[in-house]
């Protein structure tokens, strides 16, 4: 009798497996980041030539830029600054830090898509940052970015030289 | 007949011995622990189903940025094992079973996580971007009918098989800061 039991459960097994013909198995992971407060700039004319209207009028050119940012949700802040960090060259024309005359002035205006443009007419300066752009707590751009402009001017002074100048000024964005 | 039941009754009278005896005709070649010799007319028949085994997949997984607005990226090697039958196939696939969490960042359903199959040790991996979805499986892996695990002449040269992705996480400035998680689930299947 023993042996016929053992030959009853092999055969069962054999017909139970013949049935188990589809698998399957599920394993599961958790993604994670974190987003931070940041930002970018890009500069959009490399190269902006300021032009006279007519004679012994100011010196006048735009900047153009394109820019990213995202401040923190609580407390984070903003802004878009501007420094000349290499003055005009060569000498002879224009100086921001060692005008010529008293009076001679790189002044500029602001235009932003995203954030508080600077108002009014700001003096650009050789030794600090000065405003274009700021933002608040958890300030967002477009996705696909956002824009602003400098619209610059410069004295022209008659005592300037004939010649070209040219001049640097480097753009900061920050953000926190 | 009868005389295989007497030679279990001799050698094997206790229930110990018994179910010594089952389990060496039931693999089918081990020697009988109670027995030193043993003829029974038996045919021992095995199917080998279709199976699927995921071996390994990291229980977490950071994405990290290269730069400002530079999108979230990470690499995951998932291993498993498969047979297939003759004419059968196989699959692996991924489903973002929980959402990112919190609301204010990244959403898979709008398109924000996607990954890349960047190798496989066998088996043919999703080709391109492929957008995850919490709403369907996306492809990871295919497997072709007779395919097996190890050992090369036709199955996979390597035991486990191995496949790479590469997530990523678009970095928009609309985005809130802060941290944030969400679940994929990767199912295997053989048939």
């Amino acid at each position: 009798m023993r042996v016929i039991n053992l030959a009853t459960r092999s055969l069962l097994l054999g017909v139970v497996s013949a049935f188990a013909l589809a698998a399957q198995t599920t394993g599961t992971s958790t993604l994670s980041l974190n987003i931070p407060a940041e930002a970018s700039i890009t500069i959009t004319t490399p190269t902006t030539n300021l032009t006279a209207a007519s004679a012994f009028a100011p010196y006048t050119g735009t900047t153009g830029f394109s820019f990213s940012i995202r401040t923190s949700v609580s407390g984070g802040t903003g802004s878009i600054q501007l420094k000349i960090t290499s003055d005009f060259t060569p000498s002879g024309g224009p100086s921001v830090g060692t005008p010529p005359t008293a009076g001679d002035l790189l002044t500029y205006g602001c235009n932003a898509s995203t954030g508080t443009a600077c108002s009014g007419s700001q003096t650009a300066s050789t030794t600090v940052s000065t405003p274009v752009v700021v933002f608040g707590a958890d300030a967002h751009s477009p996705t696909a970015g956002a824009s602003g402009t400098v619209s610059w001017s410069l004295t022209n002074d008659t005592i300037y030289k004939s010649g070209s100048y040219n001049a640097t000024a480097t753009f900061t964005i920050s953000a926190t | 007949m009868d005389g295989e039941v007497i030679l279990v009754r001799i050698y094997c009278r206790k229930r110990g011995c018994e179910r010594a005896l089952e389990i060496a005709l039931l693999l089918g070649g081990l020697s009988p622990l109670c027995a030193q010799t043993l003829t029974a007319g038996q045919t021992v028949a095995i199917t080998i189903s279709p199976a699927a085994k995921l071996n390994f997949i990291p229980a977490a997984l950071t994405l990290l940025s290269s730069g400002s607005f530079s999108a979230y990226s990470g690499s995951m090697t998932t291993q498993n094992e498969i047979r297939t039958s003759p004419s059968g196939a196989g699959s692996v696939t991924l489903q973002v079973t929980s959402e990112f969490s919190p609301t204010t960042g990244p959403r898979a359903s709008v398109g924000d996580l996607s990954y890349q199959c960047t190798a496989a040790s066998y088996g043919t991996v999703c080709s391109g971007i492929v957008t995850a979805s919490g709403s369907s499986q996306t492809p990871i892996a295919a497997y072709s009918g007779a395919s097996c695990t190890g050992g090369g002449s036709g199955c996979s040269n390597t035991d486990p098989n191995s496949v790479n992705i590469r997530f990523s996480v678009a970095d928009k400035s609309s985005f809130k800061t802060g941290n944030y998680t969400a679940t994929i689930t990767l199912s295997m299947s053989a048939t």
